[in-house]
C-alpha cells in the first residue's frame, strides 16, 4: 500500500516491503538519514537498537518529536504519516533548488532551454527559403523515393508527399477485415468503358478514391451524431401505455 | 364522352410500343397536355384491358374508373411533363391510380401539386433489416420470435404506440423527422445514411399540420397499423445480382432479414383530407378544370398548395420517426430471442422507400435540367448508379428499391438504372397492388383458409383481427413476380434479391 510513495522517494526495495518489525526499522532508518534528517547524526544511533523493546522505545520517543499524533502500536498510521513526512521535506528541499518562477518566466524558461538544445541550423526550425538548394533536393528526393510525378511547384510536390505518406501510414494502422472478399468490382460495374483498358482502369481509380473520401465524410458525421447522442439520448419505452388493435 | 365509346374506341388510343409498355394517346381523355405510358406484361395486361373493357360496357357507372383512364386523366392535369406513368402494378386510386408517377414543371406557374397524387397514407414505405443469423438459427425458435415481435411491436387498428410522447414531442418529430429519433436514441446513425431524403424533409412545418391530425397521431406513434401494413421476418430466397446484394450486406440464401412496411397512421390520413378541402376552395378560386372530381389540385405555389406540401413533408416525417420505432423494438425483440446485442446481430438498416410521397427532384427534359415535383403514389423512387442523392455506399449499384409483398408471397430488392431515370424520372413499382377490391376480397375467400393456407406454407402468423386477413390474402393481389419481372424485363430497375417471409405479423 506504500508502493507508489516509496519509488516517489526512491527507495530502492519499494515492490517488496512489508510492514514486519525488521523493514519497519530500516525503513525509518533510511528514511531519517536520506530524507528527514531530524536526529543530529550521534543521535540516530537508538533507532538502530537490536532489541525490540529498545527500538519501540526509541521510535516512540523519535516520532512525538516529530509531532506525530500516532504510538508504533498503530503502525499503518505511522508508516503513512512518516511517509508524508519525508516527502514533505523532500519537497521542501527541492523547491529550494528552484526558486519560484511565475507562468510567464517559466515559459520564457522554457522556450529558452528548447532554443539552447537546438543548434541553429537544425532542420527542425524553419527554413531561411524554401528555395534553398538544398531543401528543394531533399523534397525531390523524397518524392522520386515515393515516386511521385515530377512537378514545377516544389510545395505541391511535398504535400503530395505528406498526403500519400499520412494514407500508407492509415492504411497500414486500419484493421481491414480479411473475412470480407473482395467483390470483383469492374470497370464496366463502374460505367466506364472507353473502350481502352488503361483507361477503364484510371478512370475506375478515380471514382473509387473520391468514393472513399466520401465514405470517410460520412463516417466522420456518424461519428458526431454519436457523440450528440451521448448526451442526448435515452430510449425509453412504457408498456403500459401499449395497446394491441382489432 | 367516354359513355359514347365502345371498348373497342377506346383500344385504337392504346399502342404497344413494346414488349410490355404501352402509350396512351392524346385524346384518350379530353386535355390530355402529355402521354399516358403504362407497363405490363402479358399477364398483367389482361388486368388492365378487362377493367377498361368493364368500364365500358357499364358506360361508367359506379366504383372508380379504370387506372387506364385515371393515368390519362392525370396527363390532363396543367404544367405536367414528360408522361403520366403508370408502373405495372397499377390500379384504380383516389382520383390517380395507384402505381402512378406524374411530374410537374416547378417553373410553370399554372403547374399543380395534387393530395390525391400521393395518396392518403402519406410516405407509406418499406424499411429492410439485416441480419447475421440464418435459418438455422432462427427457424427453431420461429414461433417464439414471432410472438415476441407480436408483443413489441403495436399492430391493428386503434393500437397505441410505447414511447411516451406529449404534444411538445410530437412537433419536434414533424419537424425533425428521423433527426428526432436520432436526438432520443431509438436510432442508430448509420440508420439515417441508408434512409431516402435522410429520413428528414427539410420543408415540412408543424403548424401545417392540423390539431385534428396531431391528435389523431399522438397516441399511434410506434404502431403498424392495420390494412396491407406488416412486419415480417423474411429469408433471402434468391440472389440475382451477387454484388449488388454484397454491397447491402446480404451475402447467401437464406440469411435473415426484417421488414417494416407502413405509414404515416392517422396523421398522414387527416392531413391528406384537410388538404382536399382547402384545395378545392382554391380549384374555384383559380379556375383549374379537371377532367375527375378526385383530382383536386392547387397550383405549387398558391397557399393552399404550399400548406399542403409543408403538411405532407411533417406527415412523412411523422412516417420515418414510426418505422425508426418499430426498428428499435424490433431490434429490443431480436436482442432478447438471442440475448445479444442488436450491433452484435448487425441489424443495419439496408434502406428505407417511401412509396406515396411528391418531391422536388432535378431531372433532365430534352438535354435540359428542369426542378419538377414529382408525384409518386403507390410507386418508388429508383434513382440510377452515381446519383448524388442516393448514400455512398450504394453509389456504383444504385438505389436500393424494396418491394414489399403481399403477406404470405414474396417480396424483392431491386437497384435504380440509368433507363429509369430517363424514362420514368426513377421511379418503379412498389409491390404487388391490388386485383380484388377489399369488399370482393370479403365475399370470396374465407378467413380460416387464408390463415391455414399461411400454415401450411410454414409461415408463422401473428394477426390483431384475423376476420380482416382475407383483404390482405395473396388472391386479393396481383404477383409481385409478375409486377417485379416487368420492371426488369422493362429496365427501369432491376433485380438484387428475393425474399421469402416466415413470420407475418399484421394489423
Amino acid at each position: 500500500m506504500y508502493t507508489r510513495r516509496l519509488k516517489a522517494l526512491g527507495y530502492l526495495s519499494a515492490d517488496k516491503f512489508k510492514t514486519n518489525i525488521s523493514q519497519v526499522q530500516q525503513l525509518v532508518i533510511w528514511l531519517e538519514d536520506n530524507k528527514i534528517r531530524y536526529l543530529p547524526i550521534e543521535n540516530r544511533e537508538s533507532l538502530k537498537a537490536t532489541e525490540f523493546k529498545d527500538f519501540k522505545r526509541a521510535l516512540n520517543s523519535y516520532l512525538s518529536g516529530l509531532g506525530c499524533p500516532f504510538e508504533m502500536k498503530d503502525i499503518d498510521s505511522v508508516m503513512t504519516w512518516l511517509l508524508g513526512r519525508a516527502i514533505r521535506s523532500e519537497y521542501t528541499e527541492v523547491l529550494q533548488e528552484y526558486p519560484e518562477l511565475n507562468t510567464a518566466e517559466f515559459k520564457g524558461a522554457r522556450a529558452k532551454r528548447r532554443a539552447e538544445a537546438v543548434p541553429a541550423d537544425d532542420y527542425r526550425l524553419p527554413l531561411p527559403s524554401v528555395d534553398h538548394p538544398e531543401f528543394k533536393q531533399m523534397v525531390n528526393q523524397l518524392c522520386n523515393s515515393l515516386m511521385i510525378p515530377a512537378h514545377d511547384d516544389l510545395i505541391l510536390r511535398l504535400q503530395a508527399a505528406a498526403h500519400l505518406i499520412g494514407e500508407r501510414d492509415k492504411l497500414e494502422n486500419s484493421k481491414i477485415d480479411k473475412s470480407r472478399k473482395s467483390i470483383g468490382l469492374t470497370p464496366q460495374d463502374l460505367g466506364f468503358d472507353f473502350g481502352d483498358a488503361a483507361l477503364d482502369q484510371a478512370a475506375m481509380g478515380l471514382r473509387l478514391l473520391h468514393q472513399s473520401e466520401l465514405r470517410n465524410l460520412q463516417t466522420r458525421i456518424n461519428e458526431i451524431i454519436v457523440k450528440v447522442q451521448s448526451v442526448t439520448a435515452d430510449p425509453r419505452t412504457d408498456e403500459r401505455l401499449g395497446r394491441v388493435g382489432k | 364522352m367516354a359513355g359514347k365509346r365502345t371498348y373497342k374506341d377506346e383500344c385504337n388510343f392504346i399502342e404497344r410500343e413494346g414488349n410490355c409498355t404501352f402509350k396512351i394517346k392524346k385524346d384518350f381523355v379530353p386535355n390530355m397536355q402529355v402521354e399516358g405510358r403504362f407497363y405490363v406484361n402479358d399477364r398483367l395486361k389482361k388486368l388492365m384491358f378487362d377493367e377498361l373493357s368493364h368500364h365500358s360496357r357499364s358506360q361508367g357507372v359506379g366504383g372508380f374508373l379504370p387506372a387506364v383512364k385515371q393515368i390519362a386523366n392525370v396527363a390532363s392535369l396543367p404544367g405536367i411533363v414528360h408522361r403520366s406513368i403508370g408502373l405495372p402494378d397499377v390500379h384504380s386510386g383516389y382520383g390517380f391510380a395507384i402505381g402512378n408517377m406524374a411530374a410537374f414543371d416547378m417553373e410553370n406557374p399554372d403547374a399543380v401539386v395534387s393530395p390525391g397524387g400521393v395518396g392518403f397514407d402519406i410516405n407509406c414505405g418499406v424499411r429492410l433489416l439485416r441480419t447475421n443469423l440464418w435459418l438455422d438459427d432462427v427457424a427453431p425458435v420461429k414461433e417464439e420470435l414471432a410472438q415476441l415481435l407480436f408483443n413489441h411491436i403495436p399492430v391493428g387498428v386503434g393500437s397505441r404506440g410505447v414511447i411516451p410522447m406529449g404534444a411538445r414531442d410530437l412537433e419536434e418529430a414533424l419537424e425533425l423527422g428521423m433527426d428526432w429519433t436520432l436526438r432520443e436514441g431509438f436510432s442508430w446513425a448509420e440508420d439515417k445514411e441508408h434512409c431516402e431524403e435522410y429520413g428528414r424533409m427539410l420543408q415540412a412545418d408543424p403548424s401545417c399540420v392540423s390539431a385534428r391530425s396531431k391528435k389523431r397521431g399522438l397516441p399511434q406513434l410506434g404502431t403498424l397499423g392495420a390494412g396491407n401494413h406488416y412486419a415480417e421476418i423474411q429469408i433471402v430466397e434468391e440472389i440475382f445480382d451477387k454484388k449488388a446484394a454484397y454491397i447491402m450486406g446480404i451475402e447467401e440464401e437464406n440469411q435473415i432479414c426484417v421488414m417494416i412496411h407502413s405509414g404515416s397512421r392517422g396523421l398522414g390520413h387527416q392531413v391528406a383530407t384537410d388538404a382536399l378541402t382547402d384545395v378545392e376552395k382554391a380549384m374555384k378560386r383559380d379556375k383549374i378544370l379537371v377532367n375527375d372530381r378526385q383530382l383536386a389540385c392547387a397550383k405549387i405555389f398558391s397557399k393552399e398548395g404550399q400548406n399542403y406540401l409543408k403538411g405532407m413533408a411533417a406527415a412523412a416525417n411523422y412516417a420515418w420517426v414510426n418505422r425508426s420505432s418499430m426498428t428499435f423494438l424490433a431490434r429490443q425483440a431480436f436482442s432478447k430471442m438471442f440475448t445479444a446485442d442488436p450491433d452484435d446481430l448487425d441489424m443495419h438498416v439496408i434502406y428505407d422507400v417511401s412509396h406515396n410521397i411528391a418531391k422536388e427532384e432535378l431531372h433532365v427534359i430534352n438535354g435540359q435540367e428542369r426542378r419538377l415535383l414529382v408525384h409518386r403514389k403507390g410507386s418508388t423512387r429508383a434513382f440510377p448508379p452515381f446519383h448524388p442523392l442516393i448514400p455512398v455506399d450504394y453509389q456504383n449499384f444504385g438505389q436500393p428499391v424494396i418491394i414489399g409483398g403481399t403477406m404470405g408471397t414474396c417480396s424483392y430488392v431491386l437497384t435504380g438504372t440509368n433507363k429509369g431515370m430517363d424514362e420514368t424520372f426513377a421511379t418503379t413499382c412498389h409491390g404487388a397492388g391490388r386485383a380484388l377490391s377489399r369488399a370482393k376480397s370479403r365475399r370470396n375467400l374465407q378467413y380460416t383458409d387464408v390463415l391455414e393456407q399461411l400454415e401450411s406454407q410454414g409461415i408463422s402468423i401473428r394477426v390483431a383481427s384475423p376476420k380482416l386477413v382475407m383483404e390482405e390474402a395473396a388472391e386479393s393481389y396481383k404477383d409481385v413476380t409478375e409486377v417485379v419481372n416487368t420492371c426488369h424485363a422493362v429496365g427501369i430497375s432491376k433485380k438484387a434479391f428475393k425474399l421469402r417471409p416466415i413470420a407475418v405479423i399484421k394489423g
